[in-house]
């Protein structure tokens, strides 16, 4: 008998029972749907997350300090801006531009939120590609300790609406202060790079913050290398360098016990123990694969929660066909006795659960793909659609079939005719 | 066609085996009307499915032309059935779901058959047996006698040279078998062997042998009796 004949057969038997197909089908399908929005959506989440850590450029190197955790006051006072002279003479590394960020209150027709305020110069804007002032301008050097204000463009939406923020007044209230700034510019749309949101800041000149917040430290540089390639040795340098500079220092008002936190260097994957590091220094590509190593524990740790119920839905199509065997014993042993070879009478169950299988994987792969896309609507990342899961989904429902369905075949192969015949 | 030598059938009925042919020597020629008698229990069932290739002997050996079935594989034993025997039961065995020329059709669907030459050669069985204009019913929407005539269209399927009937007309009244007996006879006038397992005298006095079984033995083999 063909393989179209035997697959004519199976559907007639399918059909003939609806509600029990469906519930076996239904099996397959919410594994397989599983795996592929599960596939979809990581697939989905890290290449939005690529791109927003691209974003920053890849020469970008981010450079994290933690005062708290030094172990000397000198450590602390050499958080200045000399330190961006000393890490921009080093060979390969072109820019370093210091950061101070903090929390502020702004003050909005009459009306108090909570801003996130960066403290930058003026080449801070120059860092990211596609970031500029699409009205008004941006900070410009004789700006320094003048209180003007750039708007990121969310701040600018959620707290001016249609109304033009430039040239307006903005009180902003650091350190129970309450300060007028001039808002002199609104920021491009940017959105996320690394682990900050450009368009959610209001940028000040970094000597107003300095003031303001009373301290001269930084919080943070940016450093770029000289190219793509010395990204890694740049990175190196800075650690370096960090270390004369921050580390050696031995007498201090800190001893460091009173940490117990863990700061993962993650340049170096060096773990200081015990003792918090008083810096990170990030590259991207670095951060880029820290992710991409969270993500494949995520991937693998959901994979195998959806190869569970994939597995138990395999488990469900054995049981459904073992019962239908046993039901159509009499036609089994009909079959046989007008010449149907055992062969053909396992082909023929084996292609109904592969048949039951491969709907459940063709639904399965379409709901996985609607939920993929609805994830990737409510989680903002680009839906992406890719070949493999509909491979690995099909691959996948005809292994489940043909694993769980060949038991029952074989045993309805290996009935004997005349007692098939007589069974009621 | 058909030589049974010395043939014991055994059936493991749990701890004890029972013995349902005890020897039995039985030679069919081509073109033979044999019918197989006996009480319930004398093993001609047993007899019609050694005949039938549906089960190997245990011992002694069952020849089909020149194939021995006591060697064949189950695969070699299905192409025998398929291509060589028809079977008609008591109980028609129609698949329910399938209509009446699905069930001719599946035969040659085993045989390989191309769909349009299957179609086509069973419609000209369904019209042998009197049941051209039924090919759509399904088995249900049929009466016993309809049933047992596409029972034996299916059988026809393969232009099988052996007809097997296994108590053929036991579920039928008596004017229905009368015209089941009479398309047995006309079976064996075309030229086919037909053996028929019965108790029916109607059908034992059609045929021109009768071979009667008692506790697994053959008691009486009575030639041209017709």
């Amino acid at each position: 008998m063909g393989l179209l004949e035997m697959l004519r057969t199976s559907l007639t038997a399918l059909r003939a029972h609806k509600l029990r197909t469906s519930l076996s089908v239904l099996g397959i399908v919410i594994g397989v749907a599983a795996v592929v929005a599960i596939i979809a959506i990581v697939n989905g989440a890290t290449a939005d997350m690529k791109e927003q850590i691209a974003g920053l450029g890849m020469r970008t190197i981010t450079i994290s300090v933690f005062p708290q955790a030094m172990q000397s006051a000198a450590s602390v006072r050499a958080l200045t801006e000399e330190l961006t002279t000393d890490l921009e003479a080093a060979p390969s590394v072109s820019q370093a531009v210091p950061t101070a960020s903090g929390q502020g209150s702004a003050v909005i027709a009459g009306q108090t939120y909570q801003v996130s305020l960066m403290g930058v110069t003026t080449d801070y804007a120059e860092l990211f590609d596609g970031f500029y002032a699409a009205n008004g301008r941006f900070l410009h050097p004789l700006d320094e300790d003048r209180k003007v204000a750039v708007l990121g463009a969310g701040v600018a939406e959620d707290y001016f609406g249609d109304t033009d923020p430039v040239g307006q007044q903005l009180k902003l209230e650091v350190s129970n202060q309450e300060t007028a700034f001039r808002i002199i510019g609104v920021m491009s749309e940017r959105g996320r790079v690394g682990y900050q949101n450009l368009d959610d800041s209001v940028y000040v000149p970094l000597t107003t913050m300095q003031t303001l917040s009373g301290s001269r430290q930084f919080t943070s540089y940016i450093a770029q290398a000289a190219d793509e390639e010395v990204v890694e040795q740049a990175a190196a340098e800075i650690e370096a360098i960090l270390d004369e500079k921050l580390a050696t220092t031995t007498a201090g008002m800190f001893d460091g016990r009173g940490f117990g936190m863990t700061v993962i260097s993650s340049s170096g994957g060096r773990t200081f123990t015990g003792r918090a590091s008083p810096y990170t220094v990030q590259v991207q590509k670095e951060a880029i694969e820290t992710y991409e190593e969270s993500v494949d524990t995520m991937t693998f740790i959901l994979g195998g929660v959806g190869a569970i119920s994939l597995l138990v839905g395999g488990i469900g199509i054995m049981n459904i066909m073992l019962v239908s065997v046993t039901e159509r014993t009499r036609e089994i042993g009909i079959r046989m006795a007008i010449g149907g070879r055992p062969r053909d009478i396992r082909t023929q169950f084996l292609v109904e659960a592969i048949l039951i299988c491969f709907l459940g994987g063709l639904l399965g792969l379409g709901i996985g793909w609607l939920c993929a896309w609805l994830g990737a609507g409510i989680g903002d990342w680009p839906f992406v659609i890719s070949v493999y899961p509909a491979l690995l989904a099909c691959g996948f429902s005809l292994l489940i079939g043909v694993t769980f369905g060949l038991y029952p075949a074989l045993r309805a192969s290996k009935l004997d005719p005349v007692e098939a015949l007589r069974y009621e | 066609m058909i030589e049974l030598t010395n043939v014991t059938k055994d059936y493991p009925m749990g701890e004890v085996v029972y013995r349902a042919l005890r020897g039995v020597d039985v030679w069919i020629d081509e073109h033979e009307y044999v019918a197989i008698t006996g009480a319930s229990g004398s093993g001609k069932s047993t007899l019609m499915h050694v005949i039938g290739a549906l089960h190997r002997p245990t011992s002694g050996t069952a020849r089909f032309d020149d194939d021995d079935l006591g060697r064949l594989s189950r695969e070699g034993l299905a192409r025998i059935r398929n291509e060589k025997i028809g079977f008609i039961f008591q109980q028609f065995y129609l698949l329910a779901r399938s209509t009446a020329l699905q069930n001719v059709e599946l035969p040659m669907a085993y045989a390989g058959v191309r769909p349009k030459e299957r179609r086509e050669r069973a419609l000209a069985c369904l019209e042998r047996v009197g049941l051209g204009d039924f090919s759509h019913h399904r088995p249900t929407q049929l009466s016993g006698g309809q049933s047992q005539r596409v029972a034996i269209a299916r059988a026809l399927a393969n232009s099988p040279r052996l007809v097997l009937g296994d108590e053929p007309t036991g579920n039928l009244d008596s004017r229905t078998s009368e015209e089941i007996i009479e398309l047995f006879s006309s079976l064996h006038d075309e030229g086919r062997t037909v053996v028929v397992v019965t108790h029916e005298q109607e059908i034992a006095r059609q045929a021109d042998r009768e071979i009667v079984l008692r506790d697994g033995r053959i008691e009486e083999d009575r030639h041209g009796i017709a």
